[in-house]
């Protein structure tokens, strides 16, 4: 049976994802900072509030919601005409105001909105920026193990999501050029797609 | 406008505990400020900040900060070195993303194309 799919409305990257993302995965998003990950995600999100109606949310670990709208409608993104659709779960802002004196239980915390958001608005797309912000706020125990349940509780929520990477170099995320140490995300994760930035000649970067 | 040189020297008078946390609130704070700040950091090496050339271990700052310029030495010929810039990050910016010349005379820089490869 096919799998149901989303388009990213990203000309171009429907095709080379084989018709989008299959409807419920997790999928990372990995890059440099500067390959342009928030901008990305954000415009898949905003191209399915668009054109389908999708409701989304965009949880931003580190950046301010101000910050990262002013950085979307100067990107040339309509900010206005989705904020009905588009949320954005604004944790750097709470973080910021509750400082690192709190021991908040930050994935009891995540977990709760994301569920009261289904329930009260449905949530399709998902966009968890970025992992390595979690693991800073989350303070996992046992990475691997912990990461396998918050992967799968996200499965359970039946929405489809792009959880942000930091990747360390821009050597290729997976490691084919030059030795990575193993990162157990790239494992639990059902997709990763992955930005670079490559250098042409000694002064062309794209 | 505000210029913090370094970063580096920062971390060792802070004596952070949890880097990534008390960079992430430094920063905030700095924003905060509504001051536009220059955060001067040392590369590792003269591979380029982010690695294009040799892995470097993920650096927090880079992903914390609003953009990044970066500046190196290229080695034309076996004699000539030039400064050269590139804007590897610059949130809500349409910025060019490959390396400038950086050139420096009668007491002001200039960023120009590079003519020489």
């Amino acid at each position: 049976m096919e799998t149901k799919k989303i388009s990213t409305y990203i000309e171009g990257l429907d095709d080379v994802l084989g018709g989008g993302f299959p409807v419920g995965h997790v999928v990372l998003l990995s890059g440099l900072p500067g390959t342009m990950k928030s901008t990305l995600s954000y415009a898949i999100l905003h191209g399915n509030a668009r054109e389908r109606g999708a409701k989304c949310l965009y949880v931003s670990l580190e950046q301010t919601r101000k910050s990262l709208e002013a950085q979307m409608a100067a990107m040339g993104f309509d900010v206005e005409a989705v904020r009905g659709d588009v949320h954005i779960l604004d944790v750097g802002t709470i973080q910021k105001e509750i400082g690192k004196s709190a021991t908040k239980p930050w994935m009891e915390f995540l977990r709760r909105t994301l569920t009261t958001k289904k329930d009260i608005d449905g949530v399709d797309v998902i966009v968890v920026d970025s992992l390595e912000a979690l693991e800073v706020l989350a303070k996992f125990t046992d990475r691997r193990t912990e990461l396998f349940q918050f992967f799968e509780w996200l499965r359970d929520l039946e929405a489809t999501t792009l959880v942000l990477a930091e990747a360390a170099t821009d050597a290729p995320f997976l490691g084919l050029e030059a030795p990575q140490p193993r990162r157990d995300e790239t494992f639990l994760a059902d997709g990763i797609l992955e930005l670079k930035m490559h250098q042409i000649t000694d002064v062309e970067v794209h | 406008m505000i210029v913090v040189d370094s970063l580096e020297a920062l971390e060792v008078l802070a004596k952070f505990t949890d880097r990534r946390t008390e960079l992430f609130q430094f920063f905030e704070w700095l924003r905060d400020f509504e001051a536009t700040t220059l955060v001067l950091a040392e590369a590792a090496t003269d591979a380029p900040f982010l690695g294009l050339e040799a892995p470097q271990p993920r650096r927090d700052e880079t992903f914390l900060a609003d953009g990044i310029l970066e500046l190196k030495m290229h080695q034309i010929t076996d004699v000539e070195v030039q400064r050269r810039i590139r804007v590897s990050k610059m949130r809500g910016s349409h910025h060019k993303t490959g390396f400038s010349a950086l050139v420096f005379e009668d007491g002001r820089f200039q960023v120009t194309s590079v003519i020489s490869l």
